[in-house]
C-alpha cells in the first residue's frame, strides 16, 4: 500500500503505550511481528491503511460542509416555461429557488406546499453529528476501540440517509396525494414524485435529484466505508505474507 | 393538310407554349421563393433586426422584426392607448403628463436611436411630436415612454436627430414658424427655431433663430454641426408665396459655437430658454443654398456628406460635411424626399412622384461620371422615407431596406375607402436591390431606424424591480384615509386580487394602489373597472396607482381583462358602493394572511393552508 511505512509509524509512535497488552490479547499482531512486514501494524490491532485517518477527517468535512449546502433539488419544466425551468433547493436551512411561482402554480391543484416541516429543525444538528462521529473516528484511527466507532459511525450515516429518503419520499407522496380537495383541478390524478429522476405533473416535468450537500454527505459515507473496507483488504494480505 | 398533319402541329405548338409557360413560370417561382426564404423566420426564431417605425397620427413607436416584417409591438406614447392600460384613467399620471405637455394625441415622425461612438447602443430612442412641439424618450430596457418633454418656443416639433457619435444633445426642428414675440402681435416676419435638448434630462437647453420652415435633421458624425433642411425662405403663408425662389437652404448650425455664445449669455431668455439670434452670433448659422423647398437630410457614415434631398428639384445636393460647400447636385429622379446608405459609397434616394428608390454612387455622382445610377427599383406607391439598417450610423449594414411608402392603393384586400399604409423590404445586399416582401400598418408610420438584436435584446427586461411603493403580498389594506376617501392597496397574483372585494361610500374617491406581484414573465394581469373608465394593464412587478369616484351605489365587479392563466375568467373582485346615507359601518381592513410558516424561505402568504 503506498505509503504504508511512513503512516504506520506515526500510528506506532502515538500508541506505543497500548502496545503490550494488545498484543497479548490477540495473537494475530504476533504473527504479523514474527513476518517482520510491519512493525508498527504488529503492535497496533486497529491503526489500519495510512489513508484512513485522512479519509475519516475528509468526511468530516464533507458532511459538515452539506450542512451548508442544498441537499436536494427539483427543477420543473412545462412547455411555457421556456428556457426558465423552474428550481427548488432544499438546505439543511430552508427551502429556496422558485418558490413563489410554485407556491401560485400548487393552489390551482391543490397541493399544500410543505409551510411546517419540523424535521428541517434536526437536520443540521444530525448532519453536524455526523460529521462529529467521522471526525472522532479519525481521531480515534489509532486507537483500539476507534473501529467500532468507525463502524458506528458509517452505521450512523447509513441510517441517516435511509431515514432521510424515507421522510423526504413520504413528503413528496403527500405533496401528490394529500392535496386540497377544493382545489380548482382537484380531477388532476394524485401523482409521487420520486426520490431521484422524472415525474410528470399535470403540464409539467418535475426531476428530483441530489443536490450537493447531499452529493458531499454521499461522498463522506462512502470515504468511511473505503476506509472500513480498506482494514478488511489489508489484514488478509498480511496475514497472507506472514503465512507465505 | 391531313388531319395527322394538323394535329401534329397543333400538339408541337401546345408543346411550345406548355415548355415557355413552365420556363417562365419556374423562374419567377425561383425568384418568389428565394425572397420567401430571405424573409422567412421559422416559428420561435428570432428576427435580425428590431425596427422601430414611427406611429405618425397614432403617436406611437411601432416595432416591427426584420427581416420577418412581424409586427412585434406597439410602445404607446402620446395618445392613449386601451390595449396596453395606457393613460386610459382619468388619473394615471401618465395621463395628466400628456394634458399637461400638450393633449391626448400625437403626431410622430422620427424615431432616433442614442448612439455610442457613431453605432446604436440600444439605451433610447428619442420621437418626436409635430403637432405638440414635444419629445418624447423611450427607454428600451422596458420599451416605453419614460420621459415626455414639451419644447418652448416651437411649433411643429418636425425633424429630430441625435448629435453623433455620442448622443450629446438632441437636436429638434421647429416646422411652423411663429411671430417672435409669440404673441401674434408682431408684425415681424415669422421665424422658426431649432432647439437643442439635453438627452438625459430632456431640458431644452438653448434654441438658435433660423429663417423659413425648418424640416429634416441630422447631425454631421463629429459632432460639430447640426443641418437642417429649410423651406420657405420666402416667408409665405400658402403655397404660392411658399415657392417662388429657386433656392431654399440647408442650415447647418456649429453646434460647439452656440454653446459658447450661450455660455457667454448672448442668448435672449423666452421662456426659459436662452434663443441666439445669428444676426448677433456671426458663425453659428451657414446657409448653404440648395434647390427649392428641399426635403431630407442625411449624412454618410463615413462623415464626409450632406445629402440634402431636392423635393420639388429632381435633384440631390452633396454638400462638404466640413467645408459646408456644394460638390455638385447630380439628378436622381422625381420628387427625391430621403437618402440612406449601404456603406459601400452608395446612396438610396427615395422618389416621391417616380414612385421608386434610386441606388447611386456618390462619388461617380461627384465626379460627374454618368454611370452614378447603379439601379432603379419601384415601390407601390409614393414613397417618404426609406431607411437602410444602420444607415443613419455609422456603420450601416448594407442588407436590408425598408421603404415606408404613403399609399397602398391595390397592394392588400380592399378593407372600404380608408387604406392601411404600406411597407417594403428591399434587398441592397446585390448590385441591384430585390424586393422581398411588404407589410401593411395602421397610420402612419413616416420613418424608422433598425439595431441589432444582437445589442438590444440583451438589454431587455421582460419583469419589472418592484418600486419601493409596491403592495407587496400579505400587506394588502384598505384604509379610510379622510371623511371622502379610501385607499386599497392591493395585489394581483394569479388568479386573484387581494383583496377580492372592498367596501366604499357614494362620494368617495378611491385610490387604488395596485401592484402585480408576478415574478414570472408574461403574467400581465389587467385591471378593469366597469363604468368607472378604468382599465390598467400591469405587467409582472409594475404597480400602478389611479383614482376614481365610487360612482353610484352598487356592485362593480373587477375584472382581469389580459388573459392570464387557467382562471383568468374566476380573477375578478367587487367594489361594493353604499348609498351616500347609508349606516352601515365600513371597518378598515388588512391581510389575514400574515401567518408565518415554520419553513424559512416559503412565504406562508402563497401557500394553501
Amino acid at each position: 500500500m503506498i505509503g504504508g511505512a511512513s503512516h504506520g509509524g506515526t500510528i506506532g509512535r502515538r500508541s506505543a503505550a497500548a502496545a503490550p497488552p494488545r498484543a497479548a490479547s490477540r495473537p494475530e499482531p504476533s504473527r504479523i511481528v514474527s513476518a517482520g512486514s510491519d512493525g508498527a501494524i504488529g503492535r497496533r490491532a486497529w491503526s489500519g491503511p495510512p489513508g484512513r485517518r485522512l479519509a475519516f477527517f475528509a468526511a468530516a468535512a464533507l458532511a459538515a460542509a452539506a450542512a451548508f449546502l442544498p441537499l436536494w433539488g427539483f427543477r420543473m419544466s412545462a412547455p411555457q416555461y421556456p428556457g426558465e425551468s423552474l428550481h427548488l433547493t432544499v438546505t439543511a436551512r430552508a427551502i429556496g429557488g422558485d418558490v413563489h411561482e410554485i407556491t401560485t402554480l400548487q393552489k390551482y391543484i391543490g397541493v399544500r406546499f410543505p409551510t411546517r416541516l419540523p424535521e428541517l429543525h434536526y437536520l443540521v444538528p444530525a448532519i453536524l453529528s455526523l460529521a462529529a462521529a467521522f471526525l472522532v473516528a479519525g481521531l480515534l484511527a489509532g486507537r483500539r476501540r476507534g473501529r467500532y466507532v468507525a463502524w458506528g459511525a458509517f452505521a450512523l450515516s447509513v441510517l441517516f440517509f435511509a431515514a432521510s429518503a424515507a421522510v423526504l419520499q413520504k413528503r413528496l407522496y403527500d405533496v401528490g396525494h394529500d392535496r386540497d380537495p377544493h382545489a380548482p383541478l382537484r380531477s388532476m390524478h394524485d401523482f409521487t414524485p420520486p426520490l431521484v429522476g422524472p415525474a410528470k405533473i399535470g403540464n409539467f416535468t418535475v426531476w428530483s435529484y441530489p443536490h450537493a450537500g447531499a452529493g458531499l454527505l454521499i461522498a463522506a459515507a462512502g470515504a468511511v466505508a473505503w476506509g472500513l473496507r480498506a482494514r478488511r483488504e489489508r489484514g488478509p494480505r498480511s496475514l497472507d505474507g506472514a503465512r507465505g | 393538310m391531313n388531319r395527322k398533319s394538323t394535329l401534329l402541329i397543333l400538339l408541337a405548338v401546345a408543346g411550345t407554349v406548355a415548355f415557355m409557360r413552365t420556363v417562365g413560370c419556374g423562374s419567377a417561382r425561383t425568384a418568389r421563393s428565394a425572397a420567401a426564404e430571405k424573409v422567412y423566420v421559422a416559428p420561435g426564431e428570432h428576427d435580425k433586426y428590431y425596427g422601430f417605425l414611427s406611429g405618425g397620427q397614432s403617436g406611437s413607436i411601432f416595432v416591427i422584426g426584420i427581416p420577418s416584417c412581424r409586427l412585434i409591438r406597439e410602445i404607446p406614447i402620446f395618445e392613449p392607448r386601451a390595449a396596453y392600460g395606457y393613460a386610459i384613467a382619468d388619473s394615471d399620471p401618465r395621463r395628466q403628463e400628456l394634458i399637461r405637455t400638450g393633449g391626448l394625441w400625437g403626431d410622430t415622425h422620427h424615431p432616433a436611436l442614442s448612439e455610442t461612438d457613431g453605432v446604436y447602443d440600444g439605451r433610447y430612442v428619442y420621437i418626436n411630436d409635430l403637432a405638440n412641439a414635444r419629445v418624447a424618450r423611450v427607454r428600451l430596457d422596458y420599451f416605453e415612454a419614460d420621459k415626455i418633454a414639451k419644447i418652448p418656443n416651437l411649433q411643429g416639433a418636425h425633424g429630430i436627430a441625435v448629435l453623433s457619435p455620442n448622443t450629446r444633445l438632441l437636436v429638434v426642428n421647429g416646422e411652423f414658424e411663429q411671430p417672435t414675440d409669440g404673441m401674434a402681435t408682431n408684425p415681424a416676419p415669422y421665424t422658426s427655431v431649432i432647439a437643442y435638448l439635453d438627452p438625459e434630462t430632456m431640458q431644452t437647453k438653448f434654441e438658435v433663430r433660423v429663417p423659413g420652415n425648418i424640416d429634416i435633421a441630422d447631425t454631421s458624425k463629429d459632432g460639430r454641426y447640426s443641418f437642417s433642411t429649410s423651406y420657405n425662405l420666402e416667408q409665405g403663408k400658402d403655397i404660392n408665396q411658399m415657392t417662388q425662389l429657386d433656392r431654399d437652404a440647408v442650415v447647418a448650425v456649429d453646434v460647439p459655437l452656440a454653446e459658447k455664445a450661450v455660455a457667454a449669455g448672448k442668448g435672449h431668455v423666452v421662456n426659459g430658454v436662452p434663443i441666439l439670434e445669428p444676426s448677433e452670433n456671426p458663425g453659428v448659422v451657414t446657409m448653404i443654398p440648395v434647390p427649392k423647398n428641399p426635403h431630407g437630410i442625411n449624412v454618410s457614415p463615413d462623415g464626409k456628406y450632406v445629402i440634402a434631398s431636392g423635393k420639388l428639384s429632381p435633384t440631390v445636393s452633396i454638400i462638404d460635411a466640413h467645408t459646408l460647400k456644394i460638390l455638385a447636385e447630380p439628378e436622381v429622379g422625381l420628387g427625391p424626399l430621403h437618402t440612406t446608405f449601404d456603406g459601400r459609397g452608395n446612396a438610396y434616394t427615395s422618389l416621391f412622384i417616380d414612385s421608386q428608390v434610386v441606388k447611386w454612387n456618390i462619388e461617380k455622382a461627384i465626379k460627374g461620371a454618368p454611370d452614378y445610377i447603379v439601379d432603379r427599383i419601384d415601390i407601390h406607391y409614393n414613397i417618404g422615407h426609406l431607411q437602410a439598417v444602420g444607415g443613419a450610423s455609422m456603420k450601416p449594414a448594407g442588407d436590408y431596406l425598408l421603404a415606408l411608402n404613403k399609399l397602398s392603393k391595390d397592394q392588400y384586400l380592399p378593407v372600404g375607402p380608408d387604406l392601411p399604409e404600406d411597407q417594403e423590404l428591399i434587398d441592397i445586399s446585390g448590385h441591384k436591390m430585390k424586393m422581398l416582401a411588404s407589410f401593411p400598418t395602421p397610420p402612419e408610420p413616416h420613418d424608422a431606424e433598425f439595431i441589432d438584436a444582437k445589442i438590444l435584446s440583451p438589454r431587455v427586461k421582460q419583469v419589472y424591480t418592484p418600486a419601493p411603493d409596491a403592495v407587496s403580498e400579505g400587506r394588502e389594506t384598505v384604509v379610510r384615509t379622510g371623511p371622502h376617501s379610501v385607499t386599497v392597496n392591493m395585489t394581483m397574483l394569479r388568479s386573484a386580487y387581494t383583496p377580492d372585494s372592498f367596501t366604499v361610500r357614494e362620494g368617495d374617491q378611491v385610490t387604488l394602489h395596485l401592484t402585480n406581484v408576478e415574478t414570472i414573465r408574461d403574467n400581465i394581469h389587467g385591471f378593469a373597472l366597469p363604468d368607472h373608465g378604468l382599465n390598467l394593464q400591469l405587467p409582472p412587478g409594475d404597480t400602478r396607482t389611479v383614482t376614481v369616484p365610487a360612482g353610484r351605489p352598487g356592485v362593480y365587479w373587477y375584472y382581469c381583462t389580459n388573459f392570464c392563466s387557467a382562471l383568468h375568467l374566476e380573477m375578478r373582485g367587487r367594489m361594493i358602493v353604499q348609498p351616500k346615507d347609508s349606516t352601515i359601518p365600513i371597518p378598515d381592513w388588512k391581510s389575514a394572511q400574515n401567518v408565518k410558516g415554520t419553513v424559512p424561505g416559503v412565504p406562508s402568504t402563497g401557500a394553501v393552508q
